[in-house]
């Protein structure tokens, strides 16, 4: 039996922030209790899509979650940086996955990284993003 | 040409603005949070309801202004998670909702 698929599709946006974010620091779709600090999540909260017009606006969040006792000041700084690469996207449209190039149209702030409270032991800061994602072959 | 687009959109939105500063569109306005409430509980996770409930108008249209929101305690830890519950995002799906392109 065979099955079709559609020739042309968004690229997923969460795979592509995770591997834009990971020469920063560990990032991964999920927190699990005990990883490693500092680390980022990257989470698909929302978005819209046109098939007719081939493109895709998904929102991100991208949270950045810091060892609370080495202080406010640290964590700050890291999370500065988690969302300074991500500006970087507004210039840099292209992600480099393995031999895979993961197109970016744009890229917008929808909320400045604010501190959410997360545990007693995790400071957090979250911020999110809507990316514009055009269709491309699936391969 | 004495007129563009631009101005066209311009005079409008200017229009527009005049009307909902003087409070005409308050009824069309209100019309429009209660529906925002109803996609927003709807995104809503439940447990006790508690949170859906506590989604509100929580201010009455007036001279074009009015805001819906979550008063619960537990808003924010429901919309960006924490160490005990995912990242529900309620009202980021709301108004992604209502930005989603009309076609």
């Amino acid at each position: 039996m065979t099955v079709d698929f559609a020739l042309y599709a968004a690229d997923d946006v969460q795979t592509a922030i995770v591997a834009w974010l990971t020469p920063l620091r560990r990032t991964g779709f999920e927190r699990t209790a005990g990883d490693p600090l500092p680390s980022c999540v990257v989470e698909l909260v929302a978005g819209t899509e046109s098939v007719g017009q081939s493109f895709s606006d998904p929102v991100v969040s991208v949270h950045t979650f810091c060892d609370k006792s080495l202080g406010a000041p640290a964590a700050r700084d890291e999370c500065a940086k988690t969302h300074n690469r991500m500006l970087l996207l507004f210039d840099e449209h292209e992600i480099t996955i393995g031999t895979r190039v993961v197109g970016i149209d744009y890229l917008e702030v929808v909320e400045s990284p604010r501190w959410e409270y997360y545990s007693d032991n995790i400071l957090r800061k979250v911020a999110r993003y809507r990316l514009g994602l055009p269709y491309v072959p699936n391969i | 040409m004495a007129s563009s687009a631009d101005e066209v959109h311009t005079i409008l939105a200017e229009g527009f603005d005049q009307a909902a500063a003087a409070g005409h569109l308050d009824a069309a306005l209100d019309e429009f949070m209660a529906e925002v409430v109803t996609v927003w509980q709807g995104y809503s996770p439940v447990r006790t309801g508690a949170y859906r409930n506590s989604v509100q108008i929580t201010q009455a249209a007036r001279d074009g202004k009015g805001q819906v929101g979550a008063t619960s305690v537990k808003a924010n830890l429901i919309e960006y998670g924490s160490e005990h519950n995912p990242e529900y995002a309620p009202r980021a799906k709301t108004i992604e909702y209502f930005n989603r392109p009309q076609t």
